[in-house]
Formats: structure tokens, sequence, C-alpha cells
């Protein structure tokens, strides 16, 4: 879903941050840099301290308070169908919810960046066998990737960062090798192999830190869209598994009692969601604009 | 006539692909812990009875002739027997299979005209308050759990202000088109979300990159008007990229019905999957990828033939 949304629209505008306004805009990326940066250090902390911060046990169901809206005296954001604290399962939830998203990018830029590098400097036919294998992998839905490794592994939290690798690595591994055939005729390259520095060595020492800004923008860029998606996977069921509190799953379970009005349970995990993928895409957006102001203009 | 050769060609190019994923999702179905014929039946039969049950399906025999079999299945006996349901797959699957294409179109259909709107407009106020408006309205959109999103329009649009039916295809007594129609709204527009957005960036991006051409320049230079100029001239540049992406967003649009028939409430072919997953009823799974993954080629298929069509300068 969103994994094919973010990395396609991310085509470089080449009109934007033309001649006058670019003194401007380049305060203005470092302001959103660290605008989204204070609202992820925020959700981290609180998922770290979540013991000591949480007002009540996420699981603890007190069947005399349930349905409690926001603002009721001693539930900050009311309590859920089971008479469980809002506040706390958003709060344990993150734990879950950014340590899947987190691990999933991180392992699907990686694997991603790899298969780019070697294909990018290895002859014609293992690039192009890397390169059609990759877009197979972009052939399938997400969804249908999903299904089947819940079928495997049984539904869990490997199933979902399972899904997301498979389905993001395909991305990763396009955007990188773009970035690795520009380096691919570079003087520096030559002067490696002629001090007779092999394969490997090139690829990981001289060509890597070229690109890896590359990298590590469009790995931040991946994580909003990947809780986004880890959350809709745990919300149909084939994610995150009962009794642990995750984004995904308060918002499928407030999507039972929605019907009887009580719209809290579910709309506040939503909004969490986005605010926290909005910021890790403007960490991505902003990061790119500090470490390549001119690709805009370059108009690749 | 080159023409059709080349089409013929794509078309017999989706056979392997078929071939291969069916392979996969069998294995994958065969090689994962837990036996469903014993889950279904070890309760109230003897484990001899198990075992012919098991062979009646076809289960006993080595896995190659398993998967032959199956093959065979597909074209002859509707996909094999479910396990869970002991009828065969696709007469299961396919009323179903229907109503997620129904949903399926008309999320493409909004797409495609909600998409082209918002590229058009913010594209044709670059830099002005409607650009940055929609953009900001896009970047928002773009981070939205299609799920989510449902769930709210929902709230709102039904709960709240019940303008619309909450969930399922059709009301209790039947109502004809005007009634599918109001139920396919919301899901609609939940399923066509991510790829409207995407579809808009890229129309706008279309429209900004096209508008500093030099023909465009030139035309205007002449005073031709603003409308011509952008109907007639940009669009008919633009359009088969506009195409192939909305041929491209088709696949993100499957996997999006299947979370929202799964909101709504909606009979289709997702909920049916994530179910038979649970069962571990492998022929109604197997049948079930087999059908959107052939969905998916033939729109992939018809989307090149499209492109190449509207654009002749692809030929090759």
């Amino acid at each position: 879903m969103v994994l094919t949304a973010t990395p396609n629209t991310r085509s470089p505008n080449p009109l934007k941050g033309m001649a006058p306004r670019r003194r401007r805009s380049r305060l203005r990326v470092n302001t959103q840099v660290a605008v989204a940066l204070l609202v992820i250090a925020g959700f981290v902390l609180v998922g770290l301290l979540a013991p000591v911060l949480a007002p009540y046990d996420p699981d603890l169901a007190d069947g005399g308070v349930k349905y409690l809206t926001v603002g009721a005296p001693g539930h900050l954001l009311g309590t859920d169908e089971l008479g469980r604290d809002i506040l706390s399962r958003l709060i344990w939830g993150g734990r879950t919810s950014l340590v899947v998203a987190l691990a999933a990018s991180l392992s699907s830029t990686v694997a991603g960046s790899v298969l780019a590098l070697v294909a990018g400097f290895s002859g014609d036919r293992a690039a192009g066998l890397i390169m059609r294998t990759v877009d197979v992998m972009f052939a399938f839905p997400v969804i249908i990737i999903a299904l089947v490794l819940a079928v495997i592994l049984g539904p869990g939290t490997p199933v979902v960062v399972l899904s997301i690798v498979f389905s993001a690595v395909p991305y990763v591994t396009r955007v990188v090798f773009a970035e690795v055939k520009l380096q691919r005729g570079r003087e520096y390259v030559e002067a490696a192999r002629s001090l007779g520095a092999g394969f490997f060595s090139i690829l990981f020492r001289e060509v890597l830190p070229n690109v890896l800004a590359q990298i590590v923008v469009y790995g931040t860029g991946l994580v909003g869209g990947m809780i986004v998606f880890s959350s809709s996977l745990s919300a149909l069921g084939i994610g995150v598994q009962p009794p642990t509190a995750d984004w995904g799953r308060m918002i499928s379970e407030g999507a039972k009692v929605i019907i009887t009005g009580n719209v809290y349970p579910a709309l506040l995990p939503g909004l969490v969601v986005l605010v926290v993928a909005l910021a890790f895409n403007w960490l991505g957006d902003g990061l790119r604009d500090v470490f390549d102001p001119r690709r805009r203009r370059a108009g690749r | 006539m080159g023409t059709l050769k080349h089409i013929l060609w794509r078309a017999l190019n989706i056979v392997p692909v078929l071939l291969v994923v069916s392979a996969l999702t069998f294995l994958v179905g065969r090689l994962t812990p837990g036996d469903p014929i014993e889950a279904q039946f070890a309760r109230d039969h003897t484990p001899e009875q198990v075992e012919a049950i098991r062979a009646s399906y076809g289960l006993s025999l080595p896995l190659w002739q398993q998967y032959v079999k199956w093959v065979k299945d597909l074209f002859t006996a509707g996909g094999g027997m479910s396990i869970a349901q002991s009828r065969p797959v696709f007469d299961i699957l396919l009323p179903n299979f229907a109503n997620t294409l129904i949903l399926t179109a008309a999320g493409v259909v909004i797409c495609a005209v909600l998409g082209v709107a918002i590229g058009v407009v913010a594209g044709t106020n670059h830099r002005r308050f409607l650009d940055r408006f929609a953009m900001l309205f896009v970047q928002t959109g773009s981070n939205l759990s299609v799920y989510w999103f449902g769930l709210i329009l929902i709230w709102i649009f039904s709960l709240r202000l019940g303008w619309l039916p909450v969930s399922g295809m059709e009301s209790r007594n039947g109502g004809g088109f005007g009634d599918l129609l109001a139920h396919l709204v919301l899901p609609g527009l939940s399923a066509a979300l991510i790829s409207t957005l995407v579809l808009a960036r890229f129309t706008r991006l279309g429209i900004i990159q096209e508008s500093h051409s030099d023909y465009v320049r030139t035309f205007a230079s002449q005073g031709v008007p603003r409308r011509r100029l952008i109907g007639k001239h940009i669009g008919r540049n633009i359009l088969p990229a506009v195409v192939n992406i909305i041929g491209l967003e088709i696949g993100t649009l499957i996997t999006g019905v299947i979370f929202v028939e799964s909101v709504f409430n909606w009979p289709g072919i997702g909920t049916q999957l994530v179910n038979a997953v649970n069962g571990k009823d492998y022929p109604l799974i197997q049948g079930g990828v087999v059908l959107v993954a052939l969905c998916y080629l033939l729109v992939n298929l018809l989307t090149d033939i499209t492109v190449d069509a509207l654009n002749p300068r692809l030929r090759r």
C-alpha cells in the first residue's frame, strides 16, 4: 500500500528550490529536520520509559470503567471496551510498533543496498539477474506476500517484519542501484582498482561511503510507511497477536466497538500512527535537502 | 501486424510467471507445519478414516504428483476441493471474486478521476495556495492507514451524519443499482486513497515539467489559450504516463481492497483468504492466490497495450 506510494513519489521536482528562494528554504529544511527529530525522539523516549510513564497496566481490564471518554478523571485519554486505559496502551504499544517498523526498515535497507551494490559492480549478466528478480518481486501485491507468510509462520510479529522486508527490498534496490551506477565510471573507483583493491573492498570501502547519504535518506523515509503498513496488518489479524499492545491491534479492537459510537479506542491510535509516520517522512525529506540540496535542481 | 505479434508474445509471457507463482504457492502450503486434515477430521474419525480422507484429497501422493493433479484440477475440477467447506474452490471463490472486482473497479474509477483532478489543480497552480494546500493534503493522506481511514469514514458519514450505509454490499431488502452505489462510496474511497494520492503527485509533476518545455512556451507565446494548452497539448503528452501509473497502482489497490473488505464487511475474496489462512485450507488459499495473480498479470498486460497504443514512440 503505502510502500508503493512513498518511493515512487519521491521523484525530485526540478523546479523546487530554484534561484532566489534557496537560502530561506535551506533554513526551513533544518527546522523541519529538527521538528521531526524532536517528535520521533519524544515517542522513542516515551516507549523506553513506558514502565515509568504509563499510569496503568496496559492489559489491566477494569469492568467498572468501560468506555470512558477523553478527559475522564483518572484516565486522561479514556478507556476502551474492556476498561483498559488507552493512554497506557498507547505508551506500551509504541514499543512494539516502533521496534517492528525500525527493524523492518533497517533490514530492508541493508539487504536492498547490498543487492544494489553487488548488481552495480558486477557483470551485465549478474546485474540483469538481480534486477529482474527485483522486478518479479515488484509484481506481487504486498498482501499476497503477507498472507503466504502468515500461512508458513502462523500469524505474528515475524510475519509483519518479513512481509515488510519483502515488499520494501525491491524499492531500496532500485533506488540505490541508480546511485551506484553513477559511481561506476568515477576516477576514485579506477584508482582503487589499479591499487589492487578487491571487488568487495571497492564496494564497501570506496563506493558505499559515496552513496551512504542517499541510502540513509531513503531508509528514513521508509519507516513512516512501515509503521502504517504494520498497523494495517495487525488490524487484519495476521500481525502482532494479543495480548501485546500495538497501535495496529488497538485500531482493530476499536473497530469492533465503533458501531456503538465509541470512536476514541480506534481514533487515538490511528492519530498517533499518522503523527509518527509524518515525522519520519519529514525527516527523510529534510535530510535529503540537507545532504544533497543540488539534487533537485539537477533534475535527474 | 507487428503490434499484434507483440501483444501475443506478451500474453504468452504470462504463462511461465503463472506456473512459477502456482508452484511457489503450492510448495508453501505443503511445507507448512500443521495438518489441516488432522485438524478438521481427527476428532470424530478413526486414524484409518483420516488416512482415507487424506488420500481422497490426493494428499498422500508424492509432492510433484500432487502439484500436477492440482494444476489439472485448476482447469477441470474447479481448483480442487476446499478442505473446510468440501466444495470446489472456484465455486466458493468466484461469486466473492466478482464482488472484489466491483470494489476494485470502483476504486480505479475514483482513483483516476480524483487523482487526475487533484494533480491538474495543483500542477496548474504551481507554488500558489491551491498547490500548497493540495500537497499538504496529499502528504498527510499518504501516511494514513487504509484500514483506519475506512473506519473514520464510517464513523463520520455513516454513524454521525447517517448519509451512507455502514457496511456490506446491499441493503437487507435489496435495492438495485443505486443501493449498490451507495454501498460502494466509502469502501471505494478508502481503497483508492493511496493510489489517488500517488496519481495526483505524478500528474502534478508531469504538468509542471511539461509546462516548461519549448513547445508549450511557443504555443503560449502564439496566444493559444491556457485552457486549451493544458487540455489538448500537455494533456496528450502526459496521458501515457498517467495511464501507466493507474495500471501499476492497481496492484496497490488490490492490497488496499483486501484491507478495506475487512473494515466494511464487503463479501469479497479478501475476507475468504484471511479465513482460509487461519484455517490452513490449502486448496482455497492456492486457488485464491492464483486468481489474484492472474488478475494482476492481465491488468499489467492491458496497461502495457494501452500505453503502447497511446504513445506510438514507445513501439519498437
